[in-house]
């Protein structure tokens, strides 16, 4: 196991692969420290582009968005009170407070130094659990597959703040837009309505394109006014030394694990991981009053735990080809449209690309971390950046990447649509990561309940396969839990929630 | 948004969804029954589209069922600034006009995204000058960079056909 990932890491400081990883990070720090850019937008923007490239080092290239957007988001959240990616939004709570009293500097160390040890806290746990885990989902049959996608749609629709049933709107939404083509089965079309054009299908990417980047475009031109006055960065930068990070350790600590187990968790999202790691940080806390008002545990919490979670989440989709969050969904295209099957095989069949991507993970934080720790002055002055002349930029990539895929302009017309139907679901609060995921799982979930059938003969089947039957166990209580919880909870005051749309 | 505006939204969104579940019913009906496996290929396009209904059933019940929070959700002070429809409205109508040159070969790429760069961005800053000229430097630079490079180096042909291709 270290040797395969020594051997990856040795491969990532090959020229070629440190470049595209040190171009993937800042790339991904810029546009997640940008407000209503984010890495989802970035990651299928360059997919594309990822076509004209060998399998592992675009992989390599989005793996490191992936981790550096995650991160960037926490200089506007500091600096603006705007989190430049969802998961970043509890950052904001404590993070402005500090900077607004004088000590941005502090928080923004404080931030990316949770972020790298939150990262490689994950880390760990990738390279230690998805072996063993790629093992045992060789067990898995169809009705195991078939389970595991049902409970991760529950799941994200549970975990989605706000409504479950919009939740489950989006998740079975996004499941209903991949059916239409060929059959598999039978090679029947269905559900094209008289488009030739349909007879394949929605293509992902510019499905992606539509919901990811085409949507955030429109919201950003509505909320064009939306400009905050940035917090200046002033003050020497005073390194916060042993001393100062001791006390935050077993935050960190908890915080990162709290992070890796819910990015593990089918289709939940940093923002989710955040969440609950300022909740329980709050709760242990000597000082909970203080969080809010600028209170430095806050800031670790949260960022240690939403970048745990980018490792996490890569565990089920490299082990069992689930995505672990809605960005590993777009990851999980990536890899499907360059010809490998994510899964439990892919230790198996594609070793080294796996464990070039765990080390690309791994360097990435720490490259993360670097530039971040010494570029901060200058991001601090990129979240402003003029969005009239960022937007009809990202508009014509989306365009030449979508057109570029099959040469068609009918999946520009379906970005355009994808992007409307975006938006019209974020303005009615329906989150936009379950539809990602119902929309990348629904094929899995059909040829596997039909192969569960075929070999069973009727939906009993799945009972007679504990693991299966444990999945959908879960899945069913994960449904009803909400409810029982409102009704235990009955006659006390709600509280509100906290948008994670675009997780 | 205040609840009787969310409310009338949803009302709206599960109008849409149960539209959207009949066309999809009517159209999986139609479709021959199993032939080679128990599933064929109406079933699973039917089941989601039966759960949708009910989805939507479920979040307009669950709508009349709700208590409204004590505590707001927490909120940021940029929030403070107005929305803009009218931009997102010609955001929208710019995009598709663009798309819609190109479809119906009216303009190639070049022209095309030279006047949606300077339109969309011109909207965008209410066509203030210290952002027009980084607009126009922007505009001429993607649309002659993105067709030199798709052409030249990706030799993937974007839209070229139309007056001033």
């Amino acid at each position: 196991m270290f040797g395969d990932l020594g051997s990856a890491i040795l491969y990532i400081f090959q020229p070629w692969p440190l470049f595209f990883l040190v171009l993937g990070t800042w790339l991904g720090i810029f546009v997640g420290a940008i407000p209503g850019l984010t890495g989802g937008m970035l990651i299928s923007l360059c997919i594309p582009l990822t076509f004209y490239m060998d399998s592992t080092m675009a992989l390599v290239l989005m793996v490191a968005m992936y981790v550096g957007s995650v991160s960037g988001g926490l200089i506007s959240a500091m600096l603006l009170r705007m989190p430049g990616t969802p998961s970043s939004l509890m950052t904001t709570f404590d993070g402005h407070p500090m900077a607004a009293r004088g000590e941005a500097h502090r928080a923004l160390s404080l931030g990316i130094g949770a972020s790298v040890a939150g990262g490689m806290i994950a880390g760990l746990f990738l390279v230690l659990l998805s072996p063993p885990l790629s093992k045992w989902a060789l067990q898995f049959g169809p009705w195991e597959y078939f389970t595991m996608v049902l409970m991760a749609i529950v799941l994200i629709a549970t975990l989605s703040q706000g409504s479950l049933f919009k939740g489950l709107l989006a998740g079975f939404l996004g499941m209903m837009f991949a059916m239409p083509g060929f059959n598999d089965s039978d090679g029947q079309l269905r559900l094209t309505f008289g488009f030739t054009e349909l007879s394949a299908g929605f293509q992902l990417l510019p499905m992606l394109l539509g919901i990811f980047v085409m949507s955030q475009v429109i919201k950003d031109a509505l909320e064009i006014d939306r400009q905050p006055v940035p917090v200046k960065l002033t003050g020497k930068r005073k390194p916060i030394g042993w001393a100062g990070w001791r006390r935050h350790v077993p935050n960190i600590l908890r915080s990162s694990v709290i992070g890796t187990w819910i990015g593990i968790l089918p289709g939940v999202g940093a923002s989710v991981s955040a969440m609950v790691a300022y909740g329980v940080a709050k709760n242990v806390s000597d000082t909970p009053e203080k969080f809010g008002t600028g209170c430095e545990e806050g800031i670790v919490a949260s960022e240690a735990s939403n970048n745990a979670n980018v490792g996490g989440a890569l565990i089920p989709l490299i082990t069992m080809g689930i995505p672990g969050s809605p960005i590993d969904a777009i990851l999980l295209s990536a890899l499907i449209m360059h010809n490998i099957q994510p899964g439990p095989m892919l230790f198996l069949t594609n070793g080294d690309f796996v464990w070039a991507l765990i080390a690309a993970y791994l360097v990435a934080n720490v490259l993360m971390f670097f530039t971040m720790r010494y570029s901060v002055g200058l991001l601090a002055k990129v979240v402003t950046v003029d969005r009239a002349v960022l937007l009809p930029l990202i508009f014509v990539c989306c365009v030449v990447g979508a057109f570029a895929l099959s040469n068609r302009i009918f999946d520009v017309w379906v970005v355009v649509a994808f992007g409307i139907v975006g938006f019209v679901m974020e303005r009615a609060k329906v989150p936009l990561g379950p539809f990602v995921i119902g929309f990348v799982l629904a094929p899995l979930f059909e040829t596997e309940l039909r192969a569960g059938l075929q070999t069973s003969g009727s939906f009993m089947g799945l009972f007679t396969r504990p693991i299966a039957t444990a999945f959908f166990v879960a899945a069913i209580a994960m449904l009803f839990w909400p409810a029982v919880q409102a009704w235990r909870h009955r006659g006390r005051p709600v509280t509100g929630g906290v948008d994670t749309t675009m997780d | 948004m205040s609840s009787p505006a969310r409310d009338r939204t949803d009302l709206a969104l599960v109008l849409v969804i149960w539209a959207f579940s009949a066309a999809i019913l009517w159209s999986a009906w139609h479709l021959p029954p199993p032939r080679y496996d128990p599933l064929g290929p109406a079933r699973v396009p039917m089941a989601i589209a039966i759960t949708l209904i009910l989805i939507g059933a479920g979040i307009l019940i669950s709508n009349r069922l709700r208590r409204e929070p004590a505590v707001p959700a927490p909120s940021d002070d940029t929030r403070a600034a107005p929305l803009q429809p009218r931009i997102a409205f010609a955001a929208i109508a710019i995009t598709v006009a663009y798309v819609g040159v190109m479809t119906l070969d009216i303009l190639g790429f070049r022209a095309a995204t030279l006047l949606f760069v300077i339109g969309l961005g011109g909207v965008l800053s209410r066509f203030a000058r210290r952002s027009m000229i980084p607009i126009a430097i922007l505009a001429i630079a993607i649309s002659f960079g993105f067709s030199w490079l798709f052409a030249e180096v990706l030799f993937v042909d974007l839209p070229y056909r139309g007056f001033l291709r």
